[in-house]
């Protein structure tokens, strides 16, 4: 095994590798940069270029445009509140409340470094797992599935803050709206109204700009000033927010877990983990901290969880040869195209091969980390320009995001409605985030508890690793509150009431 | 400093303006019609996919068998199911062979389901060009789980599919009916990566099909699987029998083989390349020669295997008309029955 990891090595860090891994990460780092533009499009413009460089370098091109796909994400979401992907949202949730608190460098600064740390663990943890993850993958089924966007669904009590019932009901209407579209095990037409464009379902890129990124905008244009509410110097709080990582060494550590032990589910992960990541690291704060007015442990745990999830989403491609994304289908293409066979062989004769892939995922992390970490001091300006220098440059991201996702311009209508519920939600002091989680999670959960009814009708309630996740979101969900009244009692929780009113 | 940003930002724009409406060349009298013209292929799905590719491997090699050599581009217009792309390419699109769509067996199925009016356009009257089509899917069971099949007191195969609409569904279907098999089909699925999760786990999916011979070969390498039968015979998976043998002496005739003809047939035209209804007749043969001299050339072949499929068998123009109309002309009689047998599954409410 460690003949093959330092053959995988050697073979990566030759000098034309290494060119076409960092050409990799300038590629995938600008897509993340951009919301709506994944890294979908480019690892597809980037197919006929890795079936000419041979197996390595159709590794290096494709695992490096892969590996940073939101790395730049961070930047976009921690600055302007605008999610890059559905994995982002949650670092929205306190990172630009830091940024408007002036700390927009420091989150960053923490959100990068994590990203690369959590990205190091995950690999490390990838390679030491590996015998163990085939069977792994085969003893779960849908029901565990469905429990674990349970667990994500459970971090509706974190997010509602005062009003649970509000945040509730938040959640049911985000569910409501990823009904609509054709039932996927019916063909039935559900909320289409007759129109096909609707037959698809709606893209999770509109909820997510429409109901954060847009009001912001609104009230930042209507307030004046400059996102970030305290001034400090350009940069300021970067080298706090590495240290802030290394400080929170054990947290880092569980949200990579997180993202290891639930990304590599095909479909699943990603967005779960890093809700889970954020709700666990809420609940481990024991009621401590600025949770709601910008918390870095909040920033740092989902970041740390997305990086690692990203090394999981390979598992089922390295063992059983199943793309578990449409990113890993493409790299797929084109691995079967230079000879590398997906699959049993990956962790047999072709182990030089994992080892590339999984290497390739470290050293791209750590050039895209290193890369955004030298461009937080220059973008972090943004929190500081004056709001008619900042709104259209927000909007116009926000408008090609939604268009660039599909290229429709129903999109831009559907962003607009989105923006608009989005904007009295703020206005009435609708708690935003538990919205766009259920419509996160909606699709998966009902495809899970379908799949999980019709094949073990009621029994699957009674499989044991459904019990063993139904007790962590009880551990999880219930500590929260749990800590919060103990520390309310204290008078340790300060008045969150009129922070959130300000937020929400 | 500003007014140099201005005046650059400004001349960007206006060129970009420029370029993107400026007339045409006006054509050299005599030259070829397509010489200095641009052919548009719609890809009714997203980049990425089989579609997608077939269209892109063509887009390299077309433009060179067509005389005046004209430029190719692609544009992805995904959406349900393909709808979208098929309707304004039948309603809004030019005639004039300067743009041609990349469809799939999606569209065939989504015709047949709902008929041409409620869809908005109808394949029957499409100008094909020529279509390709890919090895016929292979029926997997789980390892050592065929007796079941046959057995009516064991509990049933749990049959795995997205929203059962796939053609290999037909063998489930017609099995049941004529063969009596013991299934019961659960979709929901979200493609073919989670299907074979769900049946390389145990208690969940049991029989599912694929025509790839990638994923075939490995899920029988790993011993999870054994073959059933195929739709059609598979040279790389001799000795199988195909549903049809299965079928032996109690192979239905009229309307029920009628409808299994018809609901299989869409697997025959798997990708095809049309152009609008209307487009003249000149130019279409123009465009099925080159699309013939296209296929025929071994760096074409080389690409395809590499990209597509490994093996692949190519219909040119009058060939693909016909099959799509064997597939789509079929009497009310023939679509109530297919309903019925997907009724009796549960795939469809009854």
């Amino acid at each position: 095994m460690w003949e093959a990891s330092l053959s995988g090595l050697e073979s990566i860090l030759r000098p034309d590798m290494f060119c076409i891994i960092f050409i990799g990460v300038i590629l995938g780092t600008i897509c993340s940069l951009l919301p709506g533009v994944g890294s979908t499009a480019m690892l597809t413009m980037a197919i006929p270029f890795a079936v000419v460089l041979g197996p390595y370098g159709a590794i290096a091109l494709m695992m490096s445009i892969n590996a940073v796909s939101s790395s730049g994400g961070t930047i976009t979401a921690v600055l302007t509140g605008i999610p890059g992907h559905s994995s982002g949202i949650a670092t929205i949730i306190e990172g630009y409340p830091m940024t408007k608190r002036g700390m927009g460098a420091r989150a960053i600064g923490a959100g990068l470094t994590a990203s690369m740390v959590g990205g190091l663990i995950g690999a490390v943890a990838l390679t030491a797992s590996l015998p163990i993850f085939r069977p792994l993958v085969e003893a779960l089924g849908a029901p565990e599935y469905f429990m674990f966007t349970m667990w994500g669904i459970s971090m509706i009590v974190m997010l509602s803050g005062k009003a649970p019932l509000k945040g509730a009901l938040a959640a049911v209407l985000g569910i409501y709206i990823m009904m609509v579209g054709l039932d996927t095990k019916s063909g039935a037409e559900r909320w289409v109204f007759g129109e096909p464009y609707l037959w698809d379902g709606i893209e999770i890129i509109l909820p997510a700009l429409g109901i954060f990124a847009v009001p912001e905008a609104i009230n930042f244009a209507v307030k004046g000033g400059s996102i970030a509410e305290q001034r400090l110097s350009y940069g300021a709080g970067l080298l706090d927010g590495i240290k802030d990582v290394f400080r929170n060494w054990f947290l880092v550590i569980r949200a990579s877990l997180v993202g290891i032990w639930v990304g590599f589910i095909p479909g699943l992960g990603g967005p779960i983990a890093s809700w889970v990541a954020l709700g666990d690291a809420r609940a481990s704060s024991r009621g401590k901290g600025d949770w709601d007015r910008g918390e870095v442990r909040g920033v740092i745990a989902p970041e740390a969880t997305n990086n690692a999830t990203e090394g999981s989403t390979m598992i089922p491609t390295l063992c059983f040869g199943i793309p578990g994304s449409t990113s890993a289908a493409l790299c797929i293409i084109a691995f079967l195209a230079v000879g590398i066979l997906p699959g049993p062989e990956m962790l047999r004769g072709q182990l030089h091969f994992t080892f590339a892939i999984i290497w390739t995922l470290v050293i791209a992390q750590l050039i895209a980390g290193l890369l955004c970490l030298s461009l937080v001091r220059p973008i972090s300006q943004v929190a500081f320009l004056p709001h008619h220098s900042v709104v259209p440059l927000i909007i116009v991201l926000v408008f090609l995001g939604a268009f660039s996702s599909n290229y429709r311009l129903a999109d831009i209508l559907l962003l607009l409605i989105f923006s608009t519920v989005g904007f009295f939600m703020r206005r009435f002091n609708w708690p935003r985030a538990p919205l766009l989680l259920g419509a996160v999670l909606a699709p998966i959960m009902e495809k899970y508890l379908w799949l999980s009814h019709a094949h073990y009708g009621a029994t699957w309630l009674v499989r044991p690793w459904v019990i063993v996740i139904f007790c962590l979101i009880v551990f999880t969900a219930g500590l929260i509150p749990l800590w919060e009244l103990r520390q309310k009692k204290k008078g340790v929780v300060r008045e969150k009431d009129e922070v959130l009113k300000s937020q929400t | 400093m500003k007014k140099l940003l201005y005046v650059l930002l400004s001349a960007i724009l206006v060129s970009s303006v420029i370029v993107v409406y400026a007339p045409e060349a006006a054509p050299t009298p005599g030259a070829p019609y397509y010489q200095g013209k641009r052919i548009k292929i719609v890809v009714a799905s997203s980049p990425g996919g089989g579609t997608d590719m077939c269209a892109r491997v063509a887009a390299k090699f077309f433009s060179k068998y067509i005389p005046g050599n004209p430029q190719m581009v692609i544009y992805n217009q995904p959406g349900a199911g393909g709808q979208i792309a098929h309707k304004i390419f039948y309603n809004k699109t030019k005639p004039d062979g300067l743009t041609l769509l990349q469809g799939s067996t999606s569209a065939v199925r989504l015709q047949m389901k709902k008929g041409p009016e409620a869809i908005e356009y109808d394949l029957t009257k499409y100008k094909f060009i020529g279509n390709i089509v890919r090895e016929q899917s292979v029926l997997l069971i789980k390892k050592g789980q065929k007796a079941r099949l046959t057995d009516p007191s064991a509990k049933p195969i749990q049959v795995g599919t997205k929203a059962g609409e796939e053609v290999w569904l037909a063998m489930i279907l017609w099995g049941k009916e004529f063969l009596g098999w013991n299934v019961e089909v659960v979709p929901g699925y979200g493609g073919s990566s989670e299907l074979e999760m769900a049946f390389r786990r145990p208690g969940e999916v049991e029989m599912y099909a694929s025509s790839n011979a990638y994923i075939l070969n490995r899920m029988l390498e790993d011993g999870v699987a054994e073959i059933v039968c195929s739709i059609g015979k598979r040279s790389d998976f001799p000795g199988n029998p195909t549903f049809e043998e299965m079928l032996g002496d109690k192979k239905p005739t009229g309307i029920p083989w009628r409808a299994w003809k018809s609901w299989n047939g869409a697997d025959l035209v798997d990708k095809f390349l049309a152009a609008p209804p209307g487009t003249p007749d000149d130019r279409v043969a123009i465009l099925r020669e080159a699309f013939t001299k296209m296929s025929q050339r071994p760096e074409f072949d080389e690409l395809m295997k590499q990209r597509v499929s490994k093996s692949y068998a190519v219909h040119i123009g009058q060939e693909t008309d016909d099959i799509m109309k064997g597939v789509l002309i079929v009497s009310q009689a023939v679509l109530d029955y297919i309903k019925e047998l997907q009724r009796k599954a549960g795939i469809i409410a009854k």
